[in-house]
């Protein structure tokens, strides 16, 4: 599992949504990534991640240092709720982490899936702190899209109802 | 709305019915009991898990008295201005005052009420252990409640949040953290006085409970070593077991409760940290303590939502304290006024001065040693994790069981004054290192690269980064044990061993003969008011003043 | 023939009467206030710091008593907490050890709602303001638009007439401050949430013009009105590029000079 995984970026969910959001109401869908920067008041740490995440979910195309919506993008960012969403579960569950996950809830008897066992297999590729911040944002993109749950006092991942 | 529930009503009528028939069967059921008749325990090692049993219920009992108190009176001092200053000042001066201090309204009152017959004395051992616990679970709640973010505060009553909902969902969650961490200085005070609380004395009278603290000190007295070593052993096994089985589980649970914003809040300590990682202890957490601690939360705020529901009883309560005070100070006044003057009052100035000094130098030198322990700890992070709790662990031992190494030490020839101050340090460090080493865990390690960056090593080191940095901890527990040397002094200048009396002059060695020996109640009374009022005389004079520079100056900006 | 009488003027909801908050016996923070608003209305409170807005606006939601004066909701004076109304804060206010869902549900469990209908209740606020799948999340895996939802979700769970909005938005990041804003507006016109009337407070006169019905601007030391300026005129959608907006916005910050 470590070789095919890719670490997420740490972005939350809600600035991904902020950023489809602004591309919706500029030109075309499409901006200068420098102006992203400065008039909205994203310091480079907090955006890189954020633009890198739309990316990974396919939602933007990055070139010549411009930044547009796909069209599935624009699908999502026109989209009301609870349509937003279904659209979003799908794009995250093209991501390997949470296809993982959410395979582990739907095939577990009970639908529990232990997040010590998804821990500890993330340690084999990343630091202990690092496998810890993958999985919370993990969870983060998840429950947005209602692709699994967490309940902290079991330390478990399952299916949320309906 | 303002108008008043009428469930209400029947609270009162219910807590006057209640006190009623305490005192009626207080008076009924005094004449019935025999006295308490067992001086001497038995001494076999196979009693030993009834007799820790026996303590267990003490300590437990008094340790929920102790928190259901601490969450009333914390609680009132931060609701009502009125009540604050009636409350702090008290409990100030009543935390300040040396468990021994309490022995005449201990036997006054609980065992004379019952004619000296066994509940009586349970009760009065149950109330010393109490003493010894109360004042920092109080302070911690007040603490805790006054630094309730504003806007928090502002929502629950935006929201409607009154009585016991008020308790489930604000207060109670709010003071867990630190109930939780004063909960673990008051059961190490509790193990540490209970040799004094199982064996209550004023004068010719003595009462002996049977339980692991009279059990250990009359091993020590006749000097059965291999009694008092088993008596050790299961003291700090016990001690251990609570640590891995109830304090560990309770601080992971408690981790939900921590605000964010927390800077100078008690975090998870690294020890259970560690301890989350086992299976066992995740279990445990998950499966009994969480739940039960919910439980808790709710049965308590329901209790105490019914408490609050009348509005008097917290003025009434909020008197009760200071009350109790001044009639002690009358009293204090009447045992002077009436009598001539004993010989021995003459001395208590000279013995205070010579106890200030074993005490200072006890601070003094834990400081000096705890240094550069907590730098030496903070740097091997396989130590981290155990070394708290070992450190917690060591300061529950009462110096009682260091006795029989006093013993040989002084037949080696290091003189009593040495012993006393040694004796003490067994208390004392731990306290110092406790905080000291908690402050070097917290040096940001960013604060440590600069430092090798700019050469800074060794002492230069301590003397620039290490100092500074843990300064304001260093005097936090200075001044615990400052105020633990104390009552160290009342057992360590004056002991029994081996069948021997060993002494030193000293305000403890003086209040310890008139307590246990000659009963002479003005003797007793001027040791213990001369102490308190030396004691708060140097935390206003010399700690507050001191902390509040430090504080300003060195403290870390997160 | 519809003649102009039977066309009633909206009630009052709120009436302020002579408001005046002093700190001790003599410093006066706040007044004499005297401010009426209607139903169905978006009422902004602008001004610098120190104006008292805050202090106001808390005084309207019963949580602070004022010195002089009274508050009236509905015609009825103000013993206590405003239970008709709401409170969304700066800070988020949001309880550490609840989950969201429980957070959502406080306002509810102290009006004695059954546990079934509190979740019912609350999970369809949490639903309405966008944060469904995050029911048994706790407050602090939650990124700070969020924990503002959350806030947002816990007032109007209780269906207050008037919501009171302490600078809701000045703790957020520009992108999720304009996402929340118009959330805000669309729950103002949906026939789904019942409350219509909205009294926020903010230091931002962009803010103010982009959603209110009607401005008031204080000033300082002590707090008192300066002037209100009616924006019913305005139309909506009121995007920052639009020259009417634009030049309201102008002739406000004018004002306050």
């Amino acid at each position: 599992m470590a070789e095919t995984l890719q670490p997420l970026p740490h972005a939350p969910i809600g600035m991904v949504l902020g950023l489809l959001e602004h591309l919706k109401d500029t030109p075309g869908g499409k901006e200068d990534l420098y102006k992203l920067g400065g008039p909205l008041g994203y310091e480079l740490d907090d955006l890189l991640p954020v633009t890198e995440a739309a990316k990974r979910l396919g939602l933007v195309r990055i070139a010549a240092g411009d930044i547009e919506l796909t069209a599935e993008g624009r699908a999502l960012a026109a989209a009301e709720e609870p349509e937003r969403k279904q659209r979003m579960g799908r794009c995250l569950r093209k991501l390997s982490l949470i296809a993982e996950i959410r395979r582990a809830v739907e095939r577990a008897a009970g639908g529990r899936a232990s997040r010590t066992l998804f821990l500890e297999r993330l340690q084999e590729g990343f630091s202990e702190a690092e496998a810890e911040r993958q999985l919370s944002t993990a969870l983060d993109w998840a429950r947005y899209g209602e692709v699994f749950d967490f309940d902290p006092d079991a330390e478990e991942f399952f299916l949320p109802p309906a | 709305m303002a108008s008043r529930r009428p469930a209400s009503y029947s609270v009162d009528l219910g807590l006057i019915f209640l006190i009623g028939a305490v005192v009626v069967g207080l008076h009924l059921g005094r004449s019935s009991l025999r006295p308490y008749d067992a001086p001497e325990l038995d001494p076999r090692p196979a009693l030993l898990p009834l007799y820790l049993l026996y303590s267990l219920a003490r300590l437990a009992v008094a340790y929920l008295l102790a928190v259901g108190l601490a969450l009333v009176t914390g609680q009132l001092a931060a609701r009502s201005p009125f009540a604050r200053r009636l409350i702090l000042p008290t409990l100030d001066v009543l935390q300040s005052v040396p468990i021994l201090g309490f022995f005449p309204l201990a036997v006054g009152f609980f065992i004379g009420i019952f004619h000296g017959s066994a509940l009586g004395v349970e009760m009065a051992a149950v109330f010393l252990i109490f003493t010894s616990m109360f004042w920092n679970l109080a302070f911690g709640v007040y603490e805790s409640l006054i630094t309730l973010p504003e806007e928090l505060a502002l929502a629950a009553g935006q929201f409607g949040l009154r009585g016991s909902l008020r308790w489930t969902r604000l207060i109670l969650p709010a003071v867990v953290p630190s109930l939780l961490y004063n909960s673990l200085v008051s059961w190490a005070n509790g193990w540490y006085f209970l040799i004094a609380s199982e064996i209550i004395a004023v004068g010719p009278a003595r009462y002996t409970l049977p339980g692991l603290g009279s059990y250990l000190a009359q091993a020590v007295t006749v000097g059965r070593n291999h009694e008092t070593v088993l008596a050790l052993g299961v003291l700090i096994a016990t001690t251990v077991g609570m640590h891995l089985l109830l304090w560990g589980p309770l601080q992971i649970w408690a981790e939900r409760f921590h605000f964010e914003e927390s800077g100078d809040r008690p975090r998870t300590p690294r020890m259970a940290r560690v301890l989350g990682r086992s299976r066992l202890v995740r279990w445990l957490t998950r499966t009994v303590v969480a739940p039960a601690g919910q439980e808790a939360i709710a049965a308590a705020g329901k209790l105490l939502g019914m408490w609050g529901a009348s509005g008097w009883w917290g003025g009434a309560f909020a008197l009760l304290l200071p009350a109790s005070l001044l009639v002690a100070v009358f009293k204090l006044y009447g045992l002077f006024v009436s009598r001539p003057a004993s010989p021995e009052l003459a001395g208590i100035p000279v013995d205070l001065l010579l106890s200030l000094v074993r005490v200072a130098l006890g601070v003094v030198v834990s400081a000096a040693v705890s240094i550069p322990l907590a730098w030496a700890l903070a740097r091997s992070t396989r130590v981290r994790g155990a070394a708290m709790a070992v450190i917690q662990i060591l300061a529950s031992i009462p110096a009682t069981a260091f006795f029989p190494l006093i013993v040989i030490l002084l037949r080696w020839g290091i003189g009593m004054n040495a012993a006393a101050v040694l004796l003490a340090l067994t208390t004392m460090f731990w306290y110092v290192l406790f905080n000291v080493a908690g402050a070097a865990y917290a040096i940001p390690k960013q604060m440590d690269e600069a430092a090798l960056g700019l050469g800074l090593r060794g002492r230069r080191y301590l003397r620039r980064v290490f100092v500074p940095a843990v300064l304001p901890s260093l005097i936090t527990g200075c001044v615990t044990a400052w105020g633990a040397g104390w009552n160290a002094m009342i057992l360590c200048e004056y002991l029994e061993a081996g069948r021997r009396v060993y002494q030193v002059r000293g305000i403890g060695a003086t209040l310890d003969r008139a307590t246990y020996v000659t009963g002479v109640m003005q003797v007793v009374a001027a040791s213990l008011a001369s102490m308190v009022l030396l004691i708060i005389l140097v935390n206003r004079s010399v700690w507050d003043p001191v902390y509040r520079r430090v504080a300003e100056r060195y403290k870390m900006e997160a | 023939m519809a003649s102009p009488a039977s066309v009633a003027a909206p009630a009052a909801l709120l009436r302020l009467e002579g408001v005046e908050q002093f700190y001790g016996q003599k410093i006066r923070i706040l007044g004499p206030i005297d401010l009426e608003m209607r139903e169905a209305e978006f009422l902004s409170l602008v001004g610098p710091s120190g104006c008292g807005k805050s202090t106001l606006l808390r005084i309207v939601a019963g949580v602070l008593t004022p010195t002089v004066g009274t508050v009236r909701m509905g015609g009825r004076p103000l013993k206590d907490v405003n239970t008709r109304a709401a409170m969304v804060f700066q800070s988020f206010a949001l309880f550490p050890w609840l989950k969201v869902v429980d957070n959502v549900a406080v306002g509810l469990e102290s009006r004695g709602l059954p546990p079934r209908e509190r979740l019912k209740k609350a999970q369809k606020y949490i639903d309405l303001v966008g944060l469904s799948g995050y029911e048994r999340a706790y407050p602090r895996e939650l990124s700070r638009g969020m924990k503002q939802l959350v806030g947002l979700a816990r007032a109007l769970a209780v269906e207050p007439e008037l919501l009171c909005m302490d600078e809701p938005f000045s703790a957020l990041d520009v992108l999720t401050a304009r996402t929340m804003r118009e959330l805000v507006l669309d729950l103002w016109a949906s026939p789904v949430v019942m409350t219509k009337s909205i009294l926020l407070v903010t230091h931002s006169i962009e803010e103010a013009v982009a959603m209110s019905d009607r401005v008031v601007v204080l000033k300082a030391n002590p707090g008192r009105i300066a002037d209100e300026v009616d924006l019913r005129g305005l139309p909506r959608p009121r995007r920052p590029d639009l020259p009417q907006v634009r030049e309201t916005v102008d002739r406000m910050y004018a004002l306050l000079a």
